[in-house]
This record gives C-alpha cells, sequence and structure tokens, in this order.
C-alpha cells in the first residue's frame, strides 16, 4: 500500500528511512515524492546531516598499556645460566685484569759492562720430589696467590751454561712479603729483564717456576715512553712468539720458548 | 576469556570505547581512565564474560562510568560558550561544527544513544543492552535527538 506523505508524517518517514526500517521498492518510491517537493527535498538534506560522522579531530590513543602479560618472562634456567656467566666472565677480569707487581713496574737497568750476576743458589732442594715439592709448592701458592709456575731457562752470557731456576720460588715468595729482593737487577738481555740462578742437573721433571721478572714497588720510568701508554693486556699478551728447540735437560728432550718484546716463557716438559 | 582472548578485545575495541568517551567527555584523561576502568574490571571479570560479548560488557561499563562521570561534573556552557570553544564564527558556519555543539547540547541520553548508533553501529537492541533502555525507548530518544539537530540546523539556516 503506498504511504501518502504529508507534513504530519514526513519527519517520521525520514527518520525511518535514516535508520534503515524502509528498504527496497517503498524506500526508492517515497524518495522519489519527497524529491518531487522542493520542501520536503530540502528537509531530507537536513535530516541526512543529523547522522553524526566520525570525527577525525578525536586523539589518537595507543591501547597497548592495557594488554596483560606483555612483559618478557625470563625462564630460571636462562637467569642461572647468565648469572654463572657473568660470574665466570667477571672472574677472568678479576684475574687477567688486576694489576700484578710482575707485570707492571717493571724495574730494569741498563747492562753493567754486558756481564750478568749470578745469583748464588740458596738452599737447593728437590722440587721433584714428590711430597716436599708439593708443599714448597702449596706454600707459595698461599704466600703467592698470582706466581705463575713456568719454567726459566736463560742463557748465561759469561759461561755459556744454560741453567733452570728452581729457587725462584723461594725468592719471589720474599719479594712479596718483604717487598724486597735479596737478588740483584740483572743485566738487560735482549730486552728481557730475567734472573738467573744455577741449579742441578736433575733427570727428574723439570721444575715449573714463577717468570716473575724483577720488580719493585717502586715505580720505574720505562725506557720506551710508548710502553706505558699500552694496555696491560698488550705489554702482557702483545705479539708473542712461540718456538720450540731441543733441551738435554727435559725429558722429551724438548723445551718451549714463548717471547714477546717483553717477556720470555721457556718450559721443559 | 584466556589472556590472549583479552588481549584480542583490547584491539578490537578499546579505540573505540575510547573514541565514544572522548566524544562524551571531550577530555582526553577523563576518557582514558574512563577506558583502562573499564578494561581492567572485564580483566577482573575474564572468567565471567564471553568474548563474544566483551563489546557490549565494556561499552555498558564505561557508559555507566562515564554517567556518573558526567553527574558529577556537572557542566551547565551557554550557547555562546560552545560556540566559541568549538571555534564558531558567524560569518563563516561550518556545518559540522555546529552540529557538534548541538550534539553537545543535547539531553545526555539522546547524546549518547545518538553516538553509540553513529559512531559505533549498534543497533536498538546493542544499545539498549549497553544503556539499560528498551528497544522502543532507544528509538524514541534517537528519533528526539536527530529531531533537534535537525530543527537546530533549519535554525541556523534561517539565521545565515
Amino acid at each position: 500500500m503506498k504511504k501518502i506523505i504529508n507534513d504530519e508524517n514526513i519527519d517520521e518517514i525520514m527518520f525511518s528511512i535514516l535508520e534503515g526500517e524502509i528498504t527496497g521498492k517503498e524506500k526508492e518510491q517515497l524518495l522519489e515524492a519527497i524529491h518531487a517537493e522542493p520542501a520536503y527535498a530540502e528537509l531530507w538534506k537536513l535530516w541526512q546531516q543529523t547522522k553524526i560522522v566520525t570525527d577525525p579531530a578525536i586523539p589518537e590513543y595507543n591501547p597497548n598499556r592495557l594488554k596483560k602479560g606483555q612483559t618478557f618472562i625470563f625462564p630460571v634456567w636462562k637467569k642461572l645460566s647468565m648469572a654463572a656467566a657473568i660470574a665466570l666472565l667477571g672472574g677472568l677480569g678479576v684475574i687477567f685484569l688486576t694489576p700484578t707487581e710482575n707485570n707492571q713496574n717493571l724495574a730494569f737497568e741498563p747492562a753493567q759492562s754486558g756481564i750478568i750476576q749470578s745469583v748464588p743458589s740458596q738452599n737447593k732442594f728437590n722440587v721433584h720430589a714428590g711430597d716436599s715439592f708439593m708443599r714448597v709448592r702449596d706454600s707459595i701458592v698461599r704466600k703467592k696467590e698470582n706466581v705463575r709456575y713456568m719454567a726459566v731457562t736463560v742463557k748465561n752470557e759469561s759461561t755459556g751454561r744454560e741453567t733452570t731456576s728452581d729457587t725462584f720460588i723461594q725468592q719471589s715468595v720474599q719479594l712479596a712479603e718483604t717487598g724486597k729482593s735479596s737478588l740483584p737487577v740483572l743485566a738487560k738481555q735482549d730486552s728481557l729483564p730475567v734472573r738467573q740462578h744455577t741449579v742441578e742437573k736433575s733427570d727428574n721433571y723439570p721444575v715449573l717456576v714463577s717468570v716473575e721478572t724483577v720488580y719493585t714497588k717502586e715505580k720505574v720510568v720505562h725506557a720506551n715512553a710508548k710502553e706505558k701508554d699500552r694496555s696491560l693486556f698488550s705489554r702482557i699478551l702483545g705479539k708473542p712468539s712461540i718456538k720450540i728447540e731441543d733441551e738435554e735437560s727435559t725429558k722429551t728432550g724438548k723445551k718451549i720458548i714463548i717471547e714477546n718484546e717483553k717477556y720470555q716463557i721457556i718450559a721443559g716438559f | 576469556m584466556t589472556e590472549k582472548e583479552y588481549n584480542a578485545s583490547v584491539d578490537l575495541h578499546a579505540k573505540a570505547l575510547f573514541r565514544f568517551i572522548f566524544k562524551s567527555l571531550n577530555v582526553r584523561e577523563d576518557a582514558e581512565n574512563i577506558v583502562q576502568d573499564a578494561f581492567e574490571s572485564l580483566w577482573i571479570n575474564r572468567t565471567k564474560v564471553l568474548p563474544e560479548k566483551a563489546k557490549s560488557w565494556l561499552f555498558t561499563t564505561a557508559y555507566r562510568k562515564m554517567i556518573d562521570q558526567i553527574r558529577k561534573e556537572k557542566k551547565t556552557t551557554t550557547m555562546e560558550e560552545n560556540l566559541q570553544d568549538k571555534g564558531y564564527s558567524q560569518s563563516q558556519p561550518d556545518v559540522k561544527t555546529i552540529l557538534d555543539t548541538a550534539l553537545d547540547r543535547l539531553p545526555e541520553i539522546q547524546k549518547q544513544v545518538i553516538m553509540l548508533r553513529d559512531y559505533e553501529g549498534y543497533d536498538y537492541a546493542e544499545i539498549g543492552k549497553i544503556t539499560g533502555l528498551s528497544d522502543a525507548q532507544v528509538r524514541v530518544y534517537i528519533f528526539r535527538g536527530r529531531q533537534t539537530l535537525k530543527n537546530y540546523l533549519v535554525k541556523l539556516e534561517n539565521i545565515v
């Protein structure tokens, strides 16, 4: 049945069309009638304008903070492993970065008439004898925590005889405890300030002793001004060379020489 | 409702809810607080609310909080103040601006149902659930609201 449009129902009809309550053919016919009347056409425009559109002036809103469970959950085993890794790195850092007397404040004096002084052996002890060696080693380890055990063989320029240090352990302890060394400073030999001792040759395994260089608590002036600017690592580990040479006194008949411009480490097996 | 479903609700409804509340209150901070309260309430009651009912639940909760907010801060503004706030100039009337002003002047319930209808596209039944009205009541309020807006536009045209 065709709807009749008049002034009393025009608002209701237009509202129904606007709300989608009237659709299809009926809607078309009503709109046709509305547009046929200019006053109704104007009124229809106004009704259409009452439809609110999205206001672009509304500010943006980020709802992410409303979400739950967004925090990163770290598994317990990962925490423990990270803690262990940090502790390990920290420990290694303490070990390698802690300045030691033998790595810093190196003291050396120019060669004296090219002669290397020989340090008289003190109480020789057979460090190779099992228990005594262990006792000696343990006591030294206790007294001087950062002693590095390596064999040192130096070449005696005056005698041409190779010697192996075995009493340096006691001397290192003495120096650590008192800050003084009863040993004289040796002449420089190929840029390597080293100690020299004489020991009896032994058929047993070569002793591993500290490779401490001559050190003193007094500050020294580095011969090379640039040397003191070098980092600890570069001074310790800078460009070492490794070579293997024959050595009669060792069991294998070989010795390893690790040296850089500052240190020389010789170990026999 | 699981945590995942809750977060999905946030993605789906948070912006629309904020838009609706902000349009009513015109204060960003208040709108954010109400939205946050509504979602917090949803989280607390997540075991009772089904995911498909989250939208109506959120709008209902936010609507009630908004009404409480409005009642607490009853604002009366004159037509001239509204027109100034909206940047209205008599020499250059902007229909949209005028309409926003007229919308603000509507009774609160008429304003809310029109915004739910036009901004969010709710049907009468959904609006009735949110506002606590029947379908017939919602229709009546929307009709009266639009009629008021239409009459305001007619008056403006006569002035201009």
